[in-house]
């Protein structure tokens, strides 16, 4: 460049001095601090109930499936559900509200969303109550549809639990929005559980919820005992090998007595993971179905980006 | 003379406006961060509000079946006005510790009566107050998250000069007293 003399290398030293100054001005304070957050993952929601481990069978699955759809209609309250293996380091109030912001549910600004979280291995049960619905489901009102449920998932009878503990907030959920629910369960072995309105004496709805049941919890024999010296023993559910979408899993239920040392642990199988299907439609044969739902698939309904405050309550079972 | 003279001056004007101009962008993300930690401390605010409002119910409700422990009340209520008169952060930290050891000490006690673990009335005040001391980890939470990307933005060069010029400074986290850190829970299976 045999043009270039001493002032014009001096003007183009400058303005490139400049664009230099101005790029690492620019570049070092726009850097975001978000690089600090580590990602923890959760797992995606398939539906509104999600079982992760496979103790929910599909006849569970759709009248859960019916009575969230129901509720959802009628008052656009968003219920899910979270079986998972276990919760992790987090204690099971951090790892449910996490969860419920991740998953979204209820709609945005509304919030009126309640996520329940079953934890198989420590046998944690939590009630996650969205900002919006906290007024109507109150802490007080959370546990007790999750003292609802801890009977019958001493039974392993994890779907009537939920749908009886679910029911029961449906209906506080429905009579503040002013509306009677109307729900249609998918199988004949719910009905009883459904025909139980909430105004009526607590007896008839011992009778309908199951007489033996109520009584075995009043007089302490909670589960198991001991059968060596009748203390109270540890239930834990150990998932051995993980259920997926083409396949079962198994899973390990230990019974521990820590005052004699008994010791048992009884295998079980868990079944397949399934995807969704509107309640009341088509249902596969397990046999030709696998993992194509093709016309009843539908993703989760009624998450909209909904937050929780940390509301709801925690049970053990 | 004058035209290198005048070409310099733009090239400095240049650098002085655009560097203004991205200062203001800078100063008032900050200060909506700033807020935004302000509004979350509120947030933190209102639960603790929330927790002492329960108190007294729960209080009354264990006297009617364990009326004569009454050096637990006792603890309670003076952990009460001390959080109630603490005027710096520093005392009402301490105090809220108080009524934190204070409050387990009353479950501990709760423990030897069956009959009000059993009481609907009680179940639901310990469900209402579980919920809260969650609520308030929660809020707890976000707020030192907020102050965490608020502090490593305001911390690192060349945004630290910046901040310092401008006076905006770090903010603090809220940490908790160690014993305060453990939710009061009682187990119902037992």
């Amino acid at each position: 460049m045999t043009v270039l003399n001493p002032r014009m290398s001096r003007q183009m030293a400058a303005f490139f001095f400049t664009v230099i100054v101005l790029s690492v001005f620019v570049s070092t304070m726009a850097l975001p601090a978000r690089l600090l957050a580590a990602p923890t993952t959760y797992p995606r929601a398939v539906g509104n109930v999600n079982d992760f481990v496979g103790v929910l069978s599909r006849d569970d699955k759709a009248n859960l499936d019916a009575l969230i759809d129901a509720v959802l209609r009628q008052t656009g309250t968003t219920f899910a559900v979270a079986i998972v293996k276990d919760h992790g380091d987090e204690s099971l109030e951090v790892y449910a509200v996490k969860l419920y912001e991740n998953w979204g549910v209820g709609e945005k600004g509304k919030d009126k969303g309640l996520l329940i979280v079953v934890s198989m291995q420590e046998h944690d049960l939590r009630a996650e109550v969205g900002y919006g619905l906290e007024p109507v489901i109150t802490d007080a009102r959370a546990g007790e549809c999750l003292d609802k449920m801890t009977p019958y998932f001493k039974n392993d009878q994890y779907g009537k639990g939920l749908y009886a503990g679910l029911l029961n907030a449906g209906q506080y959920v429905a009579k503040d929005a002013g509306v009677t629910l109307i729900v249609k369960p998918a199988t004949r072995d719910y009905e009883g559980l459904s025909r139980a309105p909430s105004n009526l004496p607590i007896g008839l709805l011992a009778a309908f919820i199951g007489i033996p049941v109520l009584l075995a919890s009043f007089f302490g024999i909670r589960g198991r005992r001991c059968p060596r010296c009748k203390g109270r023993i540890t239930v834990t559910d150990r998932v051995v090998q993980g259920a997926t979408y083409d396949a079962g899993g198994l899973a390990m239920k230990i019974m521990h007595c820590p005052k004699c040392g008994y010791h048992d642990e009884r295998p079980y199988r868990t079944s397949r993971l399934s995807r969704p299907f509107k309640g009341g439609g088509p249902f596969w044969d397990g046999g030709f179905g696998g993992g194509k739902s093709g016309g009843g698939f539908s993703g989760p309904r009624g998450f909209g980006g909904g937050r929780s405050g940390g509301g709801g309550a925690s049970r053990k079972w | 003379m004058m035209k290198r003279l005048g070409l310099v001056l733009l090239v400095i004007l240049g650098i002085v406006l655009v560097m203004g101009g991205y200062g203001i962008t800078r100063y008032n993300s900050l200060v909506r961060d700033n807020e935004g930690i302000n509004g979350q401390w509120a947030q933190v605010e209102n639960q603790l509000q929330r927790r002492n409002d329960l108190i007294p119910n729960l209080v009354a409700t264990v006297k009617g079946y364990a009326a004569h422990e009454e050096k637990v009340f006792a603890d309670i209520a003076n952990a009460r006005a001390k959080l109630a008169g603490a005027a710096t952060v520093d005392q009402k930290a301490q105090a809220a510790g108080e009524l934190q050891s204070a409050l387990s000490r009353l479950l501990v006690v709760v423990e030897n009566y069956p009959t009000l673990k059993a009481d609907t009335q009680f179940k639901a005040l310990m469900d209402e107050l579980s919920g809260t001391e969650n609520r308030l980890a929660v809020e707890r939470m976000r707020f030192n998250e907020l102050v965490k990307v608020f502090d490593a933005r305001i911390k690192q060069f060349p945004m630290s000069i910046f901040a310092r010029l401008v006076g905006m400074n770090a903010r603090a986290y809220f940490e908790v007293a160690p014993e305060a850190k453990t939710t009061p829970k009682i187990d119902f299976t037992k």
